[in-house]
């Protein structure tokens, strides 16, 4: 009876064992893994030099797409001056990384100002915009929140400050946290860059 | 029958003056048409003081901020009673934290120049203190 206990104990050690192994064999990212989300497919949007872009326009390179305004101070800066970061450390694999920055302010964010301020990060920065009336529907397709907070001066904006990866074949796999560094971000997009 | 001791300390209030040191202070780059700018910098009081306001020739106010988020979402909000600035403790505004918003920029501010910045803090007893800095403008990727 005891000699059976045993038995299944270690049975049961071993299943625990199997399924570490097999979840080690599966790529570990630090951001969040959401491949597979049903959500974030597709988007139907201009780019500064009044082009049409959609995500298949960069099939074949990995994206980093991050939803802001030009006037945020802190949180967005914060975020395209660590994708610009990120580049420079993938050294020549960044070159198939593209980073695309969506402004949740068309308003105030006319194509000049977009572009100017995108590619003072890194040149190879594409800035995306869309007519006022669509931002809603588009950061609904992607679950982004985004509130307009009047203020003395005028209005300022409460967004979320994801970041989104896709990988070579425009799959959406990872929800990059602001609190990530530099080092984990390249780390995981290094990642995605060698998958074939 | 309790005995009840009342003992009526009257303490002195200390005369000291705050001496806030800085370190670390800079402002991001900003391109044209950018209408605000940020500031970055550490701060060390001697004594318990407040950070209530500051001043910049360049630009129409300075606001206190302070960034929060919450489920990944970003607010900002500003700080409108000034920062707290406890004796000894080194008080820290970096990206992604509390920071100086440089509102209604007069003109873009280029990486390598210095910006006039004043810092104005006042205490719960009253005691004012300002500090002129010039403050060294980074690229827009804080390098």
């Amino acid at each position: 009876m005891q000699r059976r206990s045993v038995l299944a104990l270690g049975l049961c050690g071993l299943l625990v064992l199997t399924a570490c192994e097999q979840r080690h064999k599966s790529v570990e990212f630090n951001a969040l893994d959401i491949t597979g989300a049903g959500f974030g497919r597709d988007f139907k949007l201009t780019d500064t030099q009044g082009q049409a872009r959609s995500l298949a326009d960069y099939r074949g390179k990995v994206v980093l797409m991050f939803f802001g305004f030009t006037q945020c101070p802190d949180i967005c800066p914060t975020t395209l001056a660590r994708a610009a970061q990120v580049r420079k450390r993938l050294g020549k694999a960044g070159e198939d990384l593209q980073v695309l920055f969506v402004t949740l302010d068309p308003e105030r964010d006319d194509p000049a100002l977009l572009a100017e301020y995108t590619q003072a990060f890194d040149a190879s920065f594409v800035g995306l915009h869309t007519p006022v009336a669509a931002t809603q529907k588009l950061t609904d397709d992607f679950r982004i929140f985004y509130r307009k907070v009047p203020t003395p001066g005028g209005y300022t904006i409460d967004h979320t400050a994801l970041s989104y990866a896709y990988d070579r074949q425009g799959r959406l796999r990872l929800a990059v946290g602001h609190e990530l560094s530099v080092e984990q971000v390249t780390a995981d997009l290094r990642q995605l860059l060698d998958e074939n | 029958m309790r005995l009840l001791i009342v003992i009526v300390l009257i303490v002195l209030a200390p005369t000291v003056l705050a001496g806030v040191a800085v370190d670390s202070a800079w402002i991001r780059a900003t391109v044209p048409g950018q209408k605000v700018g940020v500031v970055y910098l550490n701060l060390t009081a001697s004594a318990d003081t407040r950070l209530s306001k500051g001043d910049c020739s360049l630009v129409k106010r300075v606001e206190i901020h302070e960034m929060g988020m919450r489920d990944n979402i970003m607010h900002m909000r500003e700080l409108i009673d000034g920062l707290a600035l406890p004796a000894g403790q080194t008080v820290k505004l970096e990206p992604g934290g509390i920071h100086l918003m440089l509102i209604g920029l007069r003109r873009p501010l280029k990486a390598g120049e210095a910006v006039p910045l004043t810092l104005h803090f006042q205490s719960k007893d009253g005691q004012r203190e300002s500090l002129k800095l010039k403050v060294p403008v980074r690229g827009l990727d804080g390098e």
